[in-house]
């Protein structure tokens, strides 16, 4: 009995304490809460259109899947499972995924030790040099490396 | 690809440099082949997918489209001059630039500071994190959908259609001509009775060429109504009845138009407006003893909302920037609130202690703490904004792509995307890199500042 009493002391206080400062902040809960709704509206649209047949999209927006849940199909889901590309695109994904990400890591890693550790001549300059190429836009390398492995990507794309 | 390389900690003494051996050069060298060891595989990559490409775009730049045996000079740069197409893309990045990066540093800001106080501050960052889980690709595709003009498909005409019709109706009919050459005008303008009127008249506008089943189904037998002395009545009517009917006469069978907008215009200019009812007919009252003119307004004839044409030509770009700050404004959020998180608040304890307000306090010590964070921000959207390609690429549809189009956006389609011009994409790259160069240098003086 004691027990349940000092259970539900602290949580009627503290039941009251977050109406009351629901009402002290209201507008701040409602303006946030306001910007959330809109930040998620895209996202949700994208959810929603995913779930219309190609013939349904054309005449409807993804908004009427509410009033006309008939409207909803997984159709396209089971198109995506069914598809052949999809697999191989899968694992390229993987591919580049799990390559982009292991070997930065591996060789950024040796190269900081050397960095923060090894006292070399020219340390700082390699350094800034290092930190300058950072801000090099992609677009500086793609002329050359696009060409370079133009013929070899279009040769594994057609094996597969 | 070098993102990690460093770390920033170059502040850390190197242990070895501290102790004077006797064989010190040998040390010396020894050290330095380590370092190189360590150094080698990063210097490889960097080397060959950054620096050689680099120097190799920056070479090929002074050659024309043919290849290497046909040097231009500076021929290409010229051209980012010359070529409108990449000039009007030059002057968009820099629109793009003074806009984009300070709205969302602001956004990010303001969601940084206000999420602090409230609970659910979790989810709410979880929320505008969002966006940066999703390829700006696939970002474009949800924005290119929810940007169709048609307001059944896009969901932003869609919102503005609903809200326009809570405030301006459209109009009962959608097309119509004058019945007879006593009525002028058009339904882009309206149709005025020619004959001016006076005290106890009645109007008769006739118009016809009305779409089957476009008169609204509260529509009645047209009536003309009695006029006493001081009031001028009328009627607007479909004046066509199934057997033909003669014109400019109100038949049995004929409807009246319900809702239309009637104007009357008097000699002092001043006008008065009526709306008619389920017969057609309209009255207005206690008319001076001038002459006026009878009018059925354009409003009447006004279709219903077909949607703003977001992807056209002249909204495209705007649309876009919408786009992008729902990506970024998350991230901009999230870096600012860890500053937040981090400054002291016994100062924000000290300045409401002094008797600062909420906003003096944010104005005043918030803001300039934060300003190290906000700059990095900034620094960061100003260089992604440079380089903003995929969401253009990916909303703009064809016809208005190259109204959208960036200097990113260009130097692909120069040298990839049709032209394969790569002497020219190669001097748009370079210009692009010339532009980050401040901001390169700006990035290097903070990382020797904190070294």
């Amino acid at each position: 009995m004691s027990a349940v009493a000092v259970d539900e002391q602290p949580r009627s206080e503290s039941f009251a304490a977050r109406i009351s400062r629901a009402f002290t902040h209201g507008p701040l809960n409602i303006l946030l809460l306001a910007i959330a709704v809109a930040w998620l509206i895209p996202t949700l649209g994208l959810l929603f259109t995913s779930l219309l047949s190609p013939g349904d999209f054309i005449t409807h927006g993804w908004w009427q899947v509410f009033s006309k849940p008939s409207l909803a199909t997984f159709q396209n889901y089971s198109e995506l499972w069914n598809n052949t590309d999809i697999p191989s695109s899968l694992l390229t994904t993987a591919e580049i995924a799990i390559g982009g990400t292991v070997l930065p890591i591996l060789i950024a890693a040796a190269a900081a030790y050397a960095f923060a550790w090894i006292d070399f001549p020219g340390r700082d300059w390699i350094f800034v040099i290092v930190i300058a190429l950072l801000v090099v836009p992609l677009q500086m390398a793609l002329i050359r490396s696009s060409r370079s492995t133009t013929s070899s990507a279009s040769s594994t794309r057609c094996s597969r | 690809m070098s993102g990690g390389a460093g770390g920033g900690s170059i502040t850390a003494e190197p242990a070895v440099a501290q102790a004077p051996l006797p064989d010190a050069g040998a040390r010396r060298s020894s050290t330095t082949l380590t370092a190189i060891a360590f150094l080698l595989p990063a210097a490889l990559f960097l080397g060959v997918w950054l620096l050689y490409p680099t120097i190799y775009t920056i070479v090929r730049s002074l050659f024309g489209r043919s290849g290497f045996g046909d040097f231009v000079g500076f021929d290409n740069y010229k051209q980012l001059w010359t070529n409108t197409l990449v000039r009007d893309s030059i002057v968009r990045t820099f629109v793009w630039l003074a806009i984009v990066p300070l709205i969302i540093t602001i956004f990010g800001l303001l969601f940084a500071v206000l999420t602090e106080r409230v609970r659910w501050s979790v989810a709410f960052k979880t929320i505008l994190f969002m966006p940066m889980a999703i390829s700006l690709f696939a970002t474009g595709v949800i924005w290119h959908v929810m940007y169709l003009k048609d307001p059944n498909q896009g969901a932003v005409n869609a919102a503005i259609g609903g809200v326009r019709s809570v405030f301006a109706s459209s109009g009962p009919v959608e097309d119509a001509q004058p019945s007879t050459a006593t009525v002028t005008g058009s339904k882009s303008r309206g149709f005025t009775l020619k004959t001016p009127l006076q005290a106890g008249q009645s109007a008769l506008i006739g118009l016809t060429g009305i779409p089957p089943d476009d008169l609204p189904a509260t529509a009645k037998q047209a009536k003309v109504p009695h006029a006493s002395n001081s009031e001028i009545t009328g009627v607007v009517w479909r004046d066509f009845s199934p057997g033909g009917g003669k014109p400019g006469k109100v038949e049995p069978l004929e409807l009246g138009i319900p809702g239309a907008t009637v104007e009357l215009k008097g000699s002092d200019g001043k006008t008065e407006s009526a709306t008619t009812g389920d017969d057609g007919s309209f009255t207005f009252d206690d008319v001076g003893s001038g002459r006026y003119t009878a009018s059925v307004s354009a409003s009447t004839f006004s279709s219903a909302f077909g949607g703003v044409s977001w992807l056209g030509s002249a909204l495209i770009t705007p649309a876009i920037m919408v786009a992008y700050i729902w990506v970024w404004a998350g991230f901009a959020m999230v870096v600012i609130g860890a500053g937040l998180a981090a400054m002291p608040r016994d100062v924000l304890e000290a300045a409401r202690t002094d008797g600062a307000t909420e906003w003096q306090v944010f104005r005043r010590v918030t803001v300039p703490l934060l300003a190290p964070v906000l700059s990095v921000v900034f620094i960061t959207m100003l260089i992604n904004v440079l380089k903003v390609f995929d969401i253009i690429v990916s909303i703009a549809p064809g016809s208005t792509q190259s109204d959208a189009s960036v200097i990113a956006v260009q130097m692909w389609r120069q040298s990839f995307g049709g032209v394969n011009d790569f002497g020219f994409g190669s001097a748009i790259a370079v210009f692009l890199f010339i532009l980050v160069i401040p901001m390169l240098m700006l990035n290097v003086r903070r990382f020797r500042r904190e070294g």
